[in-house]
């Protein structure tokens, strides 16, 4: 069980920390571009981010926070039923219902297009603080997995 | 332990640090640079550009120098200890911390100043991307060795 704590810790932790080089720099970066040159960056990265060296650990965090929270759920542990839950609904559920659906539009936008800069602009608005959400989930979950393992 | 309780803070706290850092690490080479690599020199230019630019803020430098600054309290602290397995893995996890910190400052740091001034994608992308990859490597490896120790402080 520990094993298992300790792993969906280190995977909470890379995800979470992921995220934040995103809130922190990149995205910020990317505002800064003009319109077409920073839609281009983001499909190429929308198209990266689902290959094998991010899903791996994105997904397998998910089945191991859900390992983890039955087991704190069968010890009674509130620190891995809160650590799971945050990688889990925060992490990896707010991306699938919230981030996924904005990255798949924006796949769909010509980036020289007349109307993209308005799109563009909407994007950045709602994607960036969905990502401070699952950034901060990330390391919570990271948090209160590292906590898991001390008290035990 | 002396004092059980500051080095169990301590090191949740540096482990917290460890991850966000690898995890940066990490997020540069699976998304970011895979994602640059395919796109044309100029918008690479200007990307990159404002990524140098922009990493340089405080929760980013916090977590970049407090991860590896706070590893070597830890180590510190540790140097009266007696050697035993917790010590081990904890120096483990500091001295591989420490060195993700020197191979930025030899090599990413430097790359970076170098292509903020001239520009040169061709000069920068293949060296910057190695060497992002073997911190991120030595970063993670370190996160290990921190989860590995706080399994071994004795339990409360």
């Amino acid at each position: 069980v520990t094993v298992l704590t300790t792993a969906t810790a280190l995977g909470s932790g890379l995800v979470g920390g992921t995220f934040m080089a995103f809130s922190t720099f990149v995205m910020p970066a990317l505002k800064r571009l003009p319109t077409h040159e920073g839609i281009a960056a983001m499909q190429a990265l929308n198209v990266t981010a689902v290959q094998p060296p991010f899903m791996v650990p994105f997904i397998g965090t998910a089945l191991l926070s859900v390992a983890t929270i039955a087991t704190g759920i069968a010890d009674g542990d509130g620190y891995r039923i809160g650590g799971g839950a945050s990688y889990l609904l925060g992490a990896f559920g707010l991306t699938i219902a919230y981030h996924v659906p904005r990255n798949d539009a924006l796949d769909q936008i010509d980036p020289t297009a007349p109307d993209s800069a308005a799109h563009w602009q909407r994007y950045l608005r709602e994607w960036i603080p969905g990502n401070h959400v699952r950034t901060l989930a990330g390391l919570a979950g990271a948090a209160l997995l590292t906590v898991a393992t001390n008290v035990q | 332990m002396s004092n059980k309780r500051t080095l169990d803070i301590t090191l949740v706290v540096t482990t917290l640090l460890t991850a966000l850092l690898a995890g940066t690490y990490f997020g540069f080479a699976t998304g970011v640079m895979p994602a640059l690599h395919h796109v044309d020199d100029h918008v690479f230019v200007a990307t990159q550009l404002a990524i140098n630019k922009h990493i340089q803020n405080p929760l980013f430098i916090l977590v970049f120098l407090g991860g590896p600054l706070l590893s070597l309290v830890l180590g510190w602290t540790e140097r009266g200890e007696q050697n035993t397995e917790l010590k081990r893995w904890l120096l483990v996890a500091v001295a591989l911390s420490v060195i993700g910190l020197v191979i930025s400052f030899a090599a990413n740091i430097p790359l970076n100043d170098k292509f903020d001034k001239h520009h040169d994608r061709s000069d920068f992308e293949d060296a910057w991307v190695v060497w992002n990859a073997i911190r991120a490597f030595v970063t993670t490896a370190s996160l290990g060795c921190f989860l590995r120790a706080l399994l071994l402080v004795p339990r409360r």
